[in-house]
């Protein structure tokens, strides 16, 4: 048996059904990045991870716990990561981008359910996902409410925190999300047994701010008008990763691969041909490995040059003030920055479409394609705001539904390439 | 096993008319990425990749080299130590239009 089925089968896998995933994801993986022309040499990295993404990272997150660390396993961009790093846990992203974990979700939820809800609980009930498998506890979050009656049914399963997302951001919901912040302290220290003091807390807010600095760092290199020195998809990868590594590796990483791109535009180095249609693409999160929308998109003659979600600029836009100096400061400055990122849970949320419109204007977008998981009610009831907004900015945009599967690939693909072929 | 140049001349000849990639397998991630610098270094192509399941049952880091340069890999990570499992010649597995995800 290899390294990874023996780390699988210890931790109690379906190690039969695992395989099938393990069968598909290469092939997924080939024809997606490797059919890609002059990537940049820093993608090496996260072609590792991904080349072995139940096994490399994994075994790391196993042997942190045998020196006695605890595991955090969270869905969403506004659980702080800051706070179980000041307790010396380790944050890690969950599995919920594939189709694959589906059916096994559908059997405790309603078919009618997004397929990200669906297949994270799937990932986790078939014991198919590792990093389901290492977590010691699972945060959850009141954004929507389909993740909010998944989190009762997980949470027969495994321990979790589950922490309460005001829906408004009025001074006082901030103030409300700051005890909650809190509240998550106590139970990271609960968990870990480590007391979280204000300089571990201001250490760990200056390693996820850096974490955000080299990701805006390379997303920066994308807003050049005349290079495009990488790819959607390759930038998405990055991205999905992010939620999975270790925040000062990937920082490390992401600044080497803004060096490069930086370069590649002194150079003139671009991987699309000149006049190719760059598209800001908004809506739902792409958890991985859900690589499907920007694959048909950047192989229909258009590139993917922002990410206006939880898998884009959501993650990493604004800094925490780093100026707190007691615990309760920083609660109010994590509670600050968490509440400004711009979910469709939220009422009212018309600043996602003033961000959608700056963003558009910064990376000098043709066109936005706004994108909602199937069943992802709230993104859904918003478009057309955002598509008003955008007609009357000049701004075209193409409204597209999807889900993991691959049946609506070639209508996707002509619709697509419909509307790269109307920008001109 | 068979020489490796052998193995690639009766690739191409089973899949005439089929681009043949050579993949490179490993047992541990950090071997393939020794291997993947040197590859560079040295002017060889090579990128990292997923193992591809015509090449070996279990998922891992693999290199995916130009069969033109897979003799010079091979030949590179035994001159430097580099353990690797094997080198497998493959008709040419990666369709962008495809459109099979997971």
């Amino acid at each position: 048996m290899d390294k990874n089925h023996q780390m699988w089968t210890d931790l109690g896998m379906d190690i039969e059904t695992h395989d099938q995933l393990c069968e598909v994801l290469p092939q997924a993986f080939g024809d997606v990045f490797l059919s890609q022309e002059n990537r940049p040499a820093g993608m090496a990295f996260w072609d590792m991870v991904v080349a072995d993404v139940h096994g490399i990272r994994p075994s790391e997150l196993i042997a942190a716990q045998a020196e006695g660390k605890k595991v955090f396993g969270t869905f969403c961009t506004y659980v702080p990561d800051e706070v179980v790093i000041a307790g010396d846990g380790i944050v890690t992203g969950l599995c919920g981008g594939s189709q694959f974990w589906v059916p096994e979700g559908e059997k405790h939820l309603p078919a009618d359910m997004c397929p990200l809800i669906k297949a994270s609980l799937g990932a986790r009930l078939g014991r198919t996902c590792p990093f389901f498998r290492i977590a010691d506890e699972i945060i959850g979050e009141t954004t929507c409410d389909g993740k909010k009656k998944m989190y009762e049914i997980m949470a027969q399963d495994v321990p979790m925190h589950i922490m309460n997302l005001p829906n408004m951001k009025r001074p006082q919901d901030v103030a409300a999300f700051a005890d909650e912040i809190a509240l998550l302290k106590a139970n990271v220290e609960e968990v870990t047994g480590n007391e979280i003091t204000a300089e571990k807390l201001a250490a760990a807010i200056k390693v996820i701010n850096e974490r955000r600095k080299a990701l805006a760092r390379v997303y920066e290199t994308r807003k050049n008008a005349d290079v495009i020195p990488i790819s959607g998809t390759d930038a998405l990868l990055m991205m999905q990763i992010a939620f999975f590594d270790d925040p000062v590796r990937c920082a490390e990483m992401a600044n080497k691969l803004a060096d490069e791109l930086e370069q590649r535009i002194a150079d003139g180095v671009s991987v699309f041909p000149a006049g190719t249609k760059r598209i800001l693409l908004t809506g739902t999160p792409l958890a991985i490995p859900n690589w499907k929308l920007h694959h048909i998109i950047e192989t229909s003659g258009a590139a993917i040059v922002c990410e206006e979600n939880c898998t884009g600029t959501k993650f990493f836009t604004n800094y925490v003030d780093e100026s707190q100096t007691t615990l309760e400061g920083m609660y109010q400055a994590l509670a600050e920055r968490y509440m400004k990122i711009n979910c469709a849970c939220f009422t009212p949320n018309a600043a996602r479409i003033d961000e959608v419109l700056k963003l558009a204007k910064e990376y000098e977008v043709d066109g936005v394609i706004n994108t909602n998981l199937k069943f992802c009610t709230t993104f859904k009831t918003e478009a057309p705001a955002l598509e008003k907004a955008l007609e009357e900015a000049g701004i075209p945009v193409l409204d597209i539904e999807t889900d993991y599967t691959d049946n609506d690939a070639g209508q996707l693909r002509t619709r697509v390439e419909a509307f790269v072929e109307m920008l001109g | 096993m068979s020489n490796l140049a052998d193995r690639i001349e009766d690739a191409k000849l089973d899949n005439p008319g089929t681009q043949i990639d050579c993949y490179v397998l490993f047992s541990s991630h950090t071997d393939a990425m020794q291997l993947f610098e040197l590859a560079r270094k040295s002017g060889l192509g090579a990128r990292i990749s997923t193992t591809p399941r015509q090449a070996r049952s279990c998922c891992g880091v693999a290199l995916l080299v130009n069969c033109d340069d897979a003799v010079a890999v091979e030949d590179a990570a035994r001159e430097n130590g580099i353990p690797f499992e094997d080198i497998v010649p493959l008709p040419k597995q990666i369709d962008p239009k495809r459109d099979v995800y997971c």
